[in-house]
Order: structure tokens, then sequence, then C-alpha cells
């Protein structure tokens, strides 16, 4: 019989979770690229409440991991950045959200 | 009460920054409605023709003005957000649209008699059968814009809906009983959203400063 083993499996696999992705700073950014195709620093900043700095550091460690792409570029005469979810970083979400929702499912 | 997907709450949150925040909308909207609401002493002084034609100039100059001043004003201070073409975000959007052109036709038709018609309720057929068409208006705009606060989670919209509805439906009683050509309640309810925008709007300039350096 496969029973309680069974439904604690969902739990072990906590142990294996994306901790780039658990980061609870990352995991926001994250979430607000998910719904987007891109959007810049400011709107990041706005939405999430990161300082300049925090928010520079976790997007270069997602970019780093290959999770998010960021485009340089200029406004007029002003220095632009966008950031934008990979394929990658997407999966990478959506197998986050699977674990944790089986694993909190579990009992 | 249950919580709702948090990506929902995120998604949703993401339309009201770009698209709400700001007051730009709302301001937009109440102009709108006000051209809409001066429609009938307008008719009198141009004419149908060139008041058609006026209205038709002002729509399109709002929406320019709107976008000029998002790209300008709004923009630089909540930043600038690529939106993601999903099937289901194209369906919402034609849906919305398709609406918000029915029920501006609808409001039109209501507001805008046929000209020589001299603007009285009874030339529009009068009696039960026009009031029917403005209780379609009230529905449409109720509707329209309760879905639309219910989809992006903005409250104020199920209000504007019935303001704009009732302020349309008061106007046409009003012409009917008291022979008012001056569409007042639906003034009113522009006046009132637009009111609304401004201080969103004052509150958006404090709350959001201007970024220096790369954005």
């Amino acid at each position: 019989m496969s029973g309680e083993t069974g439904n604690l499996e969902p739990l072990r696999d906590l142990a294996d979770i994306d901790r780039l992705v658990h980061e609870p700073a990352r995991l926001m950014l994250m979430m607000y690229l998910y719904n987007v195709d891109a959007a810049d620093f400011v709107f990041l900043v706005n939405a999430t409440g990161l300082t300049w700095g925090n928010l520079s550091s976790h997007l270069s460690k997602l970019e780093e991991a290959g999770y998010v792409e960021i485009e340089k570029g200029y406004v007029g005469k002003k220095p632009h950045t966008m950031a934008r979810l990979t394929d990658e970083g997407r999966a990478a979400l959506d197998g986050y959200r699977r674990t944790m929702r089986d694993a909190l499912k579990s009992n | 009460m249950a919580k709702q997907n948090p990506f929902k709450e995120v998604e949703q949150r993401t339309i009201q920054l770009i698209n709400f925040e700001d007051g730009l909308w709302d301001l937009m909207l109440g102009v709108i409605f006000m051209a809409l609401a001066v429609y009938p002493l307008t008719r009198q002084w141009l004419g149908p023709e060139w008041n058609l034609l006026l209205f038709v100039v002002l729509l399109g100059l709002v929406v320019f003005v709107q976008q000029m001043l998002r790209r300008r004003l709004s923009s630089p201070r909540i930043g600038r957000v690529v939106p993601r073409r999903t099937p289901k975000l194209r369906l919402v959007l034609a849906v919305l649209v398709l609406m918000v052109a029915a029920t501006l036709v609808l409001v039109l038709v209501t507001l805008l008699q046929p000209a020589g018609s001299g603007g009285t309720f009874e030339a529009r057929g009068g009696g039960a059968r026009s009031y029917i068409m403005e209780y379609v208006v009230l529905l449409a705009l109720v509707v329209l814009f309760s879905l639309m606060g219910y989809l992006f989670n903005v409250a104020r919209l199920y209000l504007y809906g019935w303001l704009l509805g009732l302020g349309n439906l008061g106007s046409v009683v009003l012409e009917h009983q008291a022979g008012w050509t001056f569409n007042l309640p639906l003034a009113i309810a522009a006046g009132i959203i637009m009111a609304i925008g401004v201080v969103l709007l004052a509150d958006f300039l404090k709350r959001y400063p201007l970024h220096q350096g790369a954005g």
C-alpha cells in the first residue's frame, strides 16, 4: 500500500526546490515579470518596493542563472534598462509553483 | 475571506499600476462624458454636422493628450511595461473594446437625437419605447464598468458605471419632464469622475517622484 508515504512525497520534493527562485525578493520579481513581456527598472522598483541596489543585485543573480534577460538601451538621452523573463525562467517558476502547491496540499 | 491566486493579484496590480494609478484614464473618461453632456448646447450653436465634427475632433484630441501625458508624465515615474499578449489577454481586450464601442454607440444614440428632431424626447418616440432604450444604456454602462472593475480589481469602476448610467437616465428624464436640453445629471457624473481623476493624479505625482539616472 502506498498510503501515508505516498502523501509525503511532495514534501520531500521541497528539499530540491530551486533556491534561487525561493528567495522572497527574487520570487516577487519573477512573479511580476511572469505577467508581462518585459518591464523596466522603474516599474520593478515601484511594484516590488525594493531599493535600486537590491533590485540590481537580485536581477543580476537571475540573469546569471539564465532566468532573466537584461536589455540596456536609451529612452531619449536617458539610459533605460528592460528586464524580461526567459523561457527557462518561466519554466523554473512553473516548477516552483508546482512543487510548493503539491507540498502545501499534501498532509 | 479566501485569498485569491497571488499570480492573479500580481497581474491585476500590474494593470492597476500601469493604467489606473495616475488618474489620467479617469480624467479622459470624465472629459468624454462631459463633452456628451454639453453636446445638446453646442449643437444649438454649431448645428448637427459641425457639432458632430467637433465631438469627433475632441475625442481624438482627448485620447492623444492622455497618451502624451502618460508618456511624458506617468511612464517616467511608474515605469514602462511591455504587456504579454496571451490569448486570454487578447480575448479580454477584444471583448472590452467591443463593449466600449457598443456602449459609446448606445450613449450617442440616446443623447444625440436625429438632426431636425428638435432634441425633444417625444421626437425620439417618447414614452415607454425610449425609456426601454435608456434602461438598456444604463445596463450596458453598469455591466461594462463592473466587468472592468472585476477584471482589473479597480473598485471605483463599479461606481463609474452607476454614475454614468444614472446620469444618462436622469438627463433623459429631466429632458422629458422639464424640457432641459443640457444633460446636467450626466455633467455632474462626469464632473465627479474628473474630480476623482485630478485627486488621483495629484496623489500619483506626490507618491511617485521622478527617478534620476537610469530607468
